[in-house]
């Protein structure tokens, strides 16, 4: 695929242990993967492949060993443990064995009495601190929440997700673990975000969207901000196959319609 | 129809002193003191149900067992009374809810607490007292008796217009079906405002009042209201029988 273009110029930083997130073409873009710890936003219109990625993500981190979680807001774990049956890559005996655990954030809602329609800051409070106490005891490496925006629904106010971000990213930090924070945007919004706080808290932004080539519609890939790393942002088409994502320079001159 | 008469409080001698003063279907409040033994009184009415008038009686504060045990004790047949535990549905959803979600906030949640029903997510139950006793009167057909004993723990988890909406539905399905409708309220555990929306909606107002008398307790039941019929208040003594509470003769009778 060839070295990234367009890298960052900016970081010098010391070299970063790498999450290496086993996408073909995404750790190379990356330069190796992503720097752990960070906190990532994955944000993309609907069908651009943004759980696919997320739990693709998650199933080569249990392969290596890491411990992965994944919080859903809105589909039932085990719908997406059938859609996820379909992909090679996926192995049951990640979850018989732990190493790939999912988790459905109604069900916390529910065991924390947290009924109200607009969470109140102690249940925002509360909320943080149950994902952050779950995902130290399983000892998560990496965590994916899908989506943002959903939950973002409940939380309301730009003040409070930003407050909920800043305080879950501290601990997800401090803990090590690397987390994909999916935000669903609408085509050519031009933001990455619902509220558009959230782009400002976290450490990197993974964009997915849809490009016309030619009558067809193209998924394509492009990572706008990653803290800790060189990386290119350009953006490539990202074909998802029964193998997972592949990833491929997209060529110039066509017309990206998402993101 | 064969239904049995109109029978105020399962007091067949105050039946007769009101006889020609009350309409087919009523609403009574019983008031009294939480030592006055509403509670037997109210079974006294549950306890002449029939066949055609089936009674349901939602208590609050006794044991299911109690009430049948208590019925069957002042000879009634306890199979003819429909008896809702509400305090004990309330326990058994909302506040077992309760207890559940604190104990997960104080301890905090473990994996195995999350996926103990990932995938075949157990259906909670949600409680509604309101809708949960609209909902009987809404498949009742006929003509039926109603007790509430007592209305105070109603008083005590809904919004009073909530259980005036209560009230009011008994009785309008009363006057619909031909009914009559028990409502037992410890006044003295409310403000004023609520006991006064009650006797203004009931039909009849009574209250059951205990006086210590030297060694003895004098039982007294006021009738404090009879739509329509002032002339029949009056205050009127009680013995304790066999059967329950029975009416001294009026003076002079």
């Amino acid at each position: 695929m060839g070295r990234p273009s367009n890298a960052d110029p900016s970081p010098k930083d010391v070299p970063r242990e790498r999450c290496v997130t086993g996408i073909e073409g995404l750790d190379h873009i990356l330069g190796g993967g992503i720097p752990k710890g960070n906190m990532v936003l994955l944000a993309g219109p609907v069908g651009t492949g943004k759980t696919t990625l997320s739990l693709e993500f998650l199933v080569h981190g249990a392969e290596r060993g890491e411990s992965s979680l994944f919080l859903s807001v809105t589909e039932a774990s085990n719908k997406l443990i059938e859609n996820l049956s379909s992909f090679d890559f996926f192995r049951k005996d990640l979850i018989k064995s732990n190493k790939l655990v999912f988790v459905d954030l109604p069900i916390m809602y529910e065991r924390l009495g947290l009924d109200h329609e607009e969470l109140t800051v102690e249940d925002i409070e509360l909320l943080t601190r149950s994902v952050l106490d779950l995902v130290e005891s399983v000892g998560a490496d990496r965590v994916v929440l899908d989506s943002l925006t959903s939950l973002g629904y409940r939380i309301r106010r730009d003040e409070r997700i930003r407050d909920f971000m800043l305080t879950l990213g501290q601990g997800l930090s401090r803990l090590g673990t690397t987390t994909l924070l999916v935000s669903e945007v609408a085509p050519m919004e031009g933001r990455y975000s619902s509220h558009g706080v959230e782009e400002a808290v976290v450490d990197g932004i993974i964009l997915l969207g849809n490009a016309s080539r030619q009558g067809d519609i193209l998924r394509v890939l492009q990572v706008v901000k990653m803290r800790g790393t060189a990386h290119s942002r350009s953006q490539y088409v990202m074909e998802l196959t029964p193998l997972g994502l592949l990833m491929a320079p997209h060529l110039k001159g066509n017309r990206a319609q998402g993101g | 129809m064969g239904a049995a008469p109109p029978t105020v409080l399962g007091l067949p001698e105050l039946d007769r002193d009101l006889a020609g003063c009350l309409p087919k279907s009523w609403l009574a409040l019983l008031l009294g003191h939480t030592d006055a033994e509403t509670s037997l009184l109210a079974k006294q009415f549950a306890r002449t149900g029939t066949k055609e008038e089936p009674v349901i009686y939602y208590t609050t504060h006794e044991r299911t067992e109690e009430i049948h045990t208590t019925i069957e004790r002042i000879g009634g047949d306890p199979d003819r009374v429909r008896i809702v535990n509400l305090f004990e549905e309330y326990s058994t959803t909302v506040l077992a809810r309760r207890l559940e979600i604190s104990k997960f906030r104080e301890r905090g949640l473990t994996l195995e607490d999350l996926k103990a029903d990932t995938g075949n997510r157990r259906e909670r139950r949600s409680y509604d007292l309101a809708n949960r006793v609209l909902s009987d009167f809404a498949q009742i057909e006929g003509p039926f008796r109603v007790v509430f004993d007592s209305l105070d723990f109603l008083l005590e988890v809904l919004e009073l217009p909530e259980v005036m909406t209560v009230c009011r539905e008994a009785r309008h399905q009363a006057q619909r079906h031909g009914g009559q409708v028990l409502v037992v309220l410890h006044s003295e555990i409310h403000e004023r405002r609520v006991s006064g929306l009650l006797e203004e909606m009931a039909d009849i107002v009574t209250e059951l009042t205990t006086i210590p008398m030297g060694t003895r307790f004098e039982h007294q039941l006021s009738i404090r209201k009879v739509r329509n019929h002032p002339e029949q208040r009056r205050v009127r003594l009680l013995t304790i029988e066999k059967n329950g509470f029975a009416l001294q003769p009026a003076a002079g009778a």
